[in-house]
């Protein structure tokens, strides 16, 4: 049987959730529906479902540890392709052997799930530096990203705390997904728009040009390295970054 | 739009005149947010930026002012040297550090300044920034400050309650540098605060037991920093020194500065670059002190005073001490793994957790994030050996030095005359 789900890693889990009452030999793929059908396959389409998806999460998070649940979230939000059946293998080793993480490296296809979700990682850890918010006319504060994996709902909760009491937005270019915090909650959006007419605080590029000259007197010219530079800040994100969008 | 003017200009001589000291950490601290206030800090740190040199920004480091009392040779900031003089007040800072911190460009400030009237009152001086911007401004982020060698204790303890790091700068590994290079600066001016900070922090550590709320001080510790290359010690001798810091004074970290040669005097070395591979060793060197149990005897015993600029210290050891190796890695303690080049920590504990299942073969350690090309000759793999070295040594030594790697090791040494 095939499976389709919406996208998300509730629908995700959802299916999880009954592959597992059918019984999972019938699996024979899991896809997003905007797949489209397959014209010869018995399918079957899932609903996202809270509280599916949550039996599975609490059932994985007491057999194998949170270890266990935060790589299979962290590899599901790397949206690599064909990540679902793989990640099926996995929740299904899984629950056989709760240690099935720790032998991981010698499964190269849990190896496999467990470096998607240290991509993940790592890319959520580099954002929380290299994300940079611009102060607009009503004072909210407005970065872009454009990241590989989709890590804009993973590094909200660290900008919750940290700014508490500003209200905040991070869009995701390429995602089209908007996490907006409003001083209590954070709201992730689904946005088709895209602004083109950002109208920035007075203040703005006075502290935008302060901070680049900041970044260029900073370097010591005799020690110079623009290949160190760019192997732990890839080009990828200089768009994004006030710095350097003035400097190149 | 003229105050504005003046606001950038000072930034970028402050800037410039602060770039040399190469601590730029914001790690070590977990101080949380406080209702109603902006900040927190990252226990790992997070780097914000990197700039053309490679090296990374996290925090808005500069000077208050570069004017200063202290004449060291070294130093661009020296009173004989004629320079633009300028200060930046507290306001200025205050605001600086929160707008840059608001928009993510950083982690918090560390705040350094030349000397001032007296090393008191330039104090007093950090210690009013430092309370503006936990107290009026209510910033939980990271704050590291300069403790300046000659202040009142009772200044310094103030400060460490507002900030997350103190650090006082060792400046130049030995008495007879300071005077050569530093005639103001004395050994003991240096070592006292560094005690008197160390001594607090336990003090408070150990109150911290009793009580449940306390306000912390220093909570990510302090450290210091050496200029390399510009006076004549071995590096044993500056190894050394780093152990007896750790040891006695529980610094967390020591900076290593290659001398970037920006001012002349008669009492400097003529160098044209700064000897950046001698620096790199020193930091691997540090390392392996604070992480890999190793202890600078070993690293650099009393007959090899200098680093091998050609291989990594903890190869050279390895070579050195050839007849403790290949060791088994399907048995070897843990211990024993961390001193094999190639295998670091992550690795090492990762081989210990995958072992308990199934033993080790050649082909999984690749995937174990093991460094093959250094480990393989090592170690041995259920019994085989597939390294280079099992006759003569000399061979693995050989064949670690890459083309690439010697073409930089004579242009290095070249410039610093130490081939």
């Amino acid at each position: 049987m095939y499976y389709q789900y919406d996208g998300s890693f509730t629908g995700f889990l959802s299916v999880i959730y009954e592959a597992y009452h059918d019984g999972t030999s019938h699996v024979e793929g899991i896809e997003n529906i905007s797949a489209g059908t397959n014209l010869f396959d018995e399918e079957k389409i899932i609903s996202a479902n809270l509280d599916k998806a949550d039996k599975v999460l609490t059932g994985l998070y007491h057999k194998c540890g949170a270890q266990t649940a935060h790589t299979l979230y962290y590899a599901f939000m790397a949206e690599q392709p064909e990540r679902e059946m793989l990640l099926f293998y996995f929740i299904c080793a899984a629950f056989r052997d709760p240690d099935t993480l720790a032998k991981g490296k010698a499964d190269p296809w849990i190896g496999q799930v467990e470096s998607w979700s240290l991509k993940t990682s790592n890319e959520c850890h580099r954002m929380l530096g290299l994300l940079r918010f611009s102060e607009l006319e009503e004072k909210i504060l407005y970065a872009e990203i454009r990241p590989d994996h989709n890590i804009a709902p993973l590094i909200a909760g660290h900008f919750a705390k940290r700014m508490a009491e500003e209200e905040w937005a991070v869009h995701d270019l390429g995602r089209h997904i908007v996490v907006y915090y409003d001083k209590e909650r954070i709201l992730t959006a689904n946005v088709t728009e895209q602004e083109k007419n950002i109208k920035y605080s007075p203040t703005e590029k006075k502290f935008r040009s302060m901070w680049c000259q900041y970044y260029r007197h900073i370097s010591i010219e005799e020690r110079r390295n623009p290949k160190l530079q760019r192997s732990f800040m890839p080009e990828k994100y200089w768009p994004y970054l006030t710095e350097m969008s003035k400097v190149s | 739009m003229v105050m504005c003017m003046d606001l950038m200009s000072k930034l970028g001589v402050l800037a410039d005149a602060a770039k040399y000291d190469v601590s730029c950490s914001s790690s070590g601290s977990g101080r949380e947010n406080k209702p109603g206030g902006i900040g927190n800090g990252a226990r790992s740190g997070i780097c914000h930026s990197w700039s053309a040199d490679g090296r990374c920004i996290s925090l808005l480091k500069i000077l208050m002012t570069n004017n200063c009392i202290y004449d060291c040779e070294y130093c661009a900031n020296r009173r004989s040297n004629d320079i633009k003089r300028v200060f930046l007040t507290p306001e200025e800072l205050v605001a600086l550090t929160i707008q840059f911190y608001r928009r993510n460009y950083i982690e918090g400030l560390f705040l350094s300044s030349g000397i001032i009237g007296s090393p008191d009152h330039t104090t007093e001086f950090l210690i009013k920034i430092a309370k503006l911007l936990r107290i009026r401004e209510n910033f939980n982020g990271y704050i590291h400050m300069k403790g300046i060698p000659g202040t009142d204790t009772v200044l310094l303890k103030e400060l460490g309650r507002y900030v997350d790091r103190l650090s006082v700068n060792m400046e130049l590994p030995s008495e007879q540098s300071l005077q050569l290079l530093a005639p103001q600066k004395t050994r003991t001016a240096i070592l006292t605060p560094m005690k008197f900070i160390h001594e607090q922090f336990t003090e408070r550590r150990e109150e911290k037991r009793l009580v449940k709320y306390m306000q912390p001080f220093i909570p990510a510790g302090q450290t210091t920093q050496m200029i390399v290359g510009a006076s004549k010690e071995h590096d044993r001798h500056i190894l050394k020194l780093s152990e007896a810091l750790y040891q006695k004074v529980a610094l967390k970290r020591v900076y290593y500065s290659a001398y970037v040669p920006v001012m002349t005097g008669k009492n400097l070395p003529a160098i044209k670059q700064p000897p950046l591979l001698r620096e790199n060793r020193l930091y691997q060197a540090d390392w392996l002190l604070r992480y890999y149990h190793f202890s600078a005897d070993e690293i650099l015993p009393e007959q090899h005073p200098d680093f091998d600029l050609e291989v990594d210290p903890k190869t050279n050891w390895a070579l050195q001490n050839w007849r403790v190796f290949p060791i088994e890695i399907n048995k070897a303690e843990y211990e024993m793994l961390l001193r094999v080049p190639g295998i670091g920590i992550q690795s090492a504990r990762r081989i210990i957790r995958t072992r308990r299942f199934i033993p080790l073969s050649y082909d999984s350690l690749c995937r174990t994030g093991v460094v093959l090309k250094r480990a393989r000759h090592f170690i041995t793999c259920g019994g085989h050996y597939y390294g280079l070295g099992l006759d003569n040594p000399d061979r693995i030594k050989k064949s670690l030095i890459s083309s690439k790697y010697q073409k930089m090791f004579r242009q290095m040494s070249l410039f610093e005359g130490q081939a």
